[in-house]
């Protein structure tokens, strides 16, 4: 079957090369604040509109408090956080197989992958790399980040101590599921860095990869707050506010209300 | 042999691509039709029960993280996506996303569900014997002021001869606000809402500087979806040195744009009748309306900040023309949440005020600004808190004639204890 996959790809590529709608890989399911698509065919930046087709070799770029769910055609999600820029670069999807491959990197910033069901059907196919990581999908949920916030994450996680630590590639993955359950069976990714390959299959184990020619530290398990730092990149927190009250900055009846006497009513 | 091989490959494979093709439009199709169906959180949470009674419980998770990416407050849409956390192995997950909750409104039956997911497990946002599920919330303080030249603050005074008073004084302080709304107020269904605030300061040293503040509101409106709305009336009582000083009745109403977005626009009315005691102004000289029209905006900066800025209309009309005036004011706030439950808070307010001109009398303008910054501590996640902040209170009067006033400058700290529920 694996000698029939070349064809398979082919296939696909070549519908990629015929027409522009089948270049598509998925499109943009949910957008906040500010994200750019720069299309591979053409270098201007754009506005990301939701619903709008994502193509392969399209680079995605986010700004801060800025996140993109793109839902790929497999149903495949690829979450890009904040201050982040990623690339779909391959996709593979025989829809009459349910079989499908994805291949994305991640050049900076938060990410999260969610497989789809018919990368099981493709199986060692689905691949997002970092500048200092290749991370193998098994079927999966799981999350990182490349740069000074993975660095940040991994100090408070104790695993930043010792070796070169380059803030713009360090890179930092961790396995959020789903755990091996009755209805779903366990995730697990293969994560590569400077030849050297570790597993995460438990939900929460992490590595950290300083830089390039770095060795994975890990696995370890990420704290609520390293997992917290790593939300905030990537979801989102409800409103404190409830009109008025909390963030009222009338607070002052002085200023506010006409509260003051005048001199012939209390003297000086 | 090895080219007919290759040729029989490509056949196939071109084979594949004509049925691809419209499958894959098919594909496309599908994932714009389940985009479509979780626009919104009620259809979102349908789609996601959906998926789940399908086994897809990633493409749950998945559905949820959208709605929630659209819809940072749909409560039960996070209250779900715990649940599905919990069913897909991520109980950490699950509790972080339940932590996010805490001090907002928490239907009990979808948090049971996400608990029941997760073994029972979960600690509720809200403390057990707090009304946040009913739509009740609102905060209690006390504490103890320091101001800086507090005579000055309610006593308008002369330069004259450099008589001028300046003394420092303490106050303890308090205060309580209080909102309940229905439950059709939050779901956007419409609802009736009510509330009332106290605020109070009283002199421990220093010159006197009491006064207390009681409101009270109640009317119908909503809060959810892009439209909020509300409406009712208001009355308010303010009592000075211990003595009645003024009762204000009248209407409040409020527009809110964007309710669910990252930004909201605020449109603000009150519209209020001054009656003033008779001791402090004979002959109802002051007594007349105050009207006040006020916009804001308010928007996230990154993931836990969040900033309000605004400008305001105000319209005074007065029994004695020169108690009335016209002005307007500039506002900004800022806070910003850490994931330990403390928060630091600044803001400010820039007030200007043109008195009406009358015969006999000096015109007079005032510019006041009163500016605060605290940062609370978190003591625990019940929504306790020990709040130290600093304040500054600014007021300058330009008056065309000799009495003119002294301009008030004064510093000031507070330590607050404070209880938000």
């Amino acid at each position: 079957m694996t000698r029939f996959l070349p064809s398979l790809a082919f296939a696909t590529l070549a519908i990629t090369g015929a027409a522009s709608a089948a270049t598509t890989v998925g499109i943009n399911a949910a957008i906040r604040n500010k994200v750019v698509v720069r299309a591979a065919s053409d270098p201007v930046a754009h506005p990301a509109i939701l619903k709008a087709r994502v193509g392969l070799g399209d680079q995605i770029q986010t700004a801060t408090a800025s996140v993109l769910q793109i839902l790929l055609l497999d149903r495949s999600n690829f979450t890009v956080g904040a201050n982040a820029r990623v690339t779909i670069d391959r996709f593979v999807y025989d829809p009459n197989r349910s079989a499908s491959a994805v291949g994305a990197s991640v050049a900076k910033g938060a990410f999260r992958f969610i497989s789809g069901r018919s990368i099981h059907n493709m199986p060692g196919q689905t691949a997002i790399t970092t500048p200092v990581a290749s991370i193998g999908v098994r079927g999966t949920i799981f999350e990182g980040a490349v740069g000074p916030e993975a660095v940040k994450i991994a100090a408070h996680e104790g695993a930043a101590a010792g070796g070169k630590i380059d803030p713009e590639t360090a890179t930092l993955i961790v396995l959020r599921g789903p755990g091996a359950t009755p209805t779903e069976p366990g995730g697990a990714i293969d994560v590569t860095a400077f030849g050297e390959t570790i597993a995460l299959d438990k939900p929460g184990m992490a590595l950290f990869i300083p830089g390039p020619g770095q060795k994975p530290i890990g696995p370890f398990n990420l704290s609520d707050p390293g997992l917290l730092a790593l939300h905030d990149l990537l979801r989102t927190t409800p409103d404190t506010h409830e009109g008025k009250g909390l963030l009222d900055p009338e607070g002052n009846p002085i200023v506010d209300k006409t509260l003051e006497v005048l001199p012939d009513l209390r003297g000086n | 042999m090895t080219v007919n091989r290759s040729l029989l490959r490509a056949s196939i494979g071109l084979a594949a691509a004509s049925l691809a093709v419209p499958a894959l439009a098919q594909s496309e199709q599908d994932i714009a039709a389940l985009v479509a169906e979780s626009q919104t959180p009620v259809d979102a949470i349908a789609t996601a029960r959906q998926q789940t009674a399908a086994g897809d419980l990633t493409g749950a998770a998945a559905t949820l993280d959208r709605a929630l990416l659209e819809d940072p407050n749909a409560n039960d849409a996070r209250l779900l996506y715990a649940a599905t956390l919990c069913r897909l192995g991520d109980p950490q997950g699950a509790r972080i996303e339940i932590g996010k909750l805490a001090r907002q409104n928490v239907g009990q039956a979808m948090f049971d569900e996400a608990n029941q997911a997760c073994g029972g497990a979960l600690q509720h946002p809200n403390a057990p014997e707090t009304a946040s599920a009913s739509g009740i919330s609102g905060e209690v303080y006390v504490g103890l002021a320091y101001d800086h030249d507090a005579s000055g603050a309610l006593a308008l005074q002369t330069e004259f001869f450099n008589s001028t008073r300046r003394e420092d004084g303490f106050s303890l302080i308090g205060g309580a606000r209080l909102a309940a709304r229905s439950s059709g107020y939050a779901s956007g269904s419409g609802g009736f809402y009510g509330g009332f605030g106290v605020t109070s300061k009283h002199d421990i040293s220093g010159p006197q500087l009491d006064y207390d503040i009681g409101e009270l509101r109640a009317g119908f409106g909503r809060s959810g979806g892009s439209l909020g709305f509300s409406v009712g009336p208001v009355v308010r009582h303010i009592r000075l040195f211990n003595n009645p000083y003024v009762t204000e009745y009248g209407g409040q109403s409020e527009l809110l744009f964007g309710g669910a977005r990252p930004g909201h626009v605020r449109l603000r009315f009150e519209g209020v009748y001054q009656n003033y005691n008779d001791n402090n102004f004979p002959g109802n000289a002051a007594d007349g309306t105050r009207l006040d029209l006020a916009a804001s905006y308010e928007t996230r900066v990154g993931e836990r900040g969040f900033v309000t800025f605004g400008v305001a209309g105000e319209f005074k009309d007065a029994r004695v023309r020169n108690f009335g005036y016209r002005g307007g004011r500039a506002f900004a706030s800022y806070q910003l949440s850490f994931a330990n439950h403390d928060y630091l808070s600044l803001s400010g307010t820039v007030r200007y005020i043109d008195f009406r001109n009358a015969r006999f009398v000096d015109d007079r303008k005032d510019t006041r600004a009163y500016g605060r910054l605290a940062y609370a501590i978190a003591l625990g996640s019940s929504g306790l808190y020990f709040e130290p902040a600093l304040t500054y209170t600014y007021r300058k009067a330009k008056v065309d004639g000799f009495n003119k006033l002294r301009t008030y400058r004064s510093p000031g700290g507070e330590l607050r204890l404070l209880w938000k529920f």
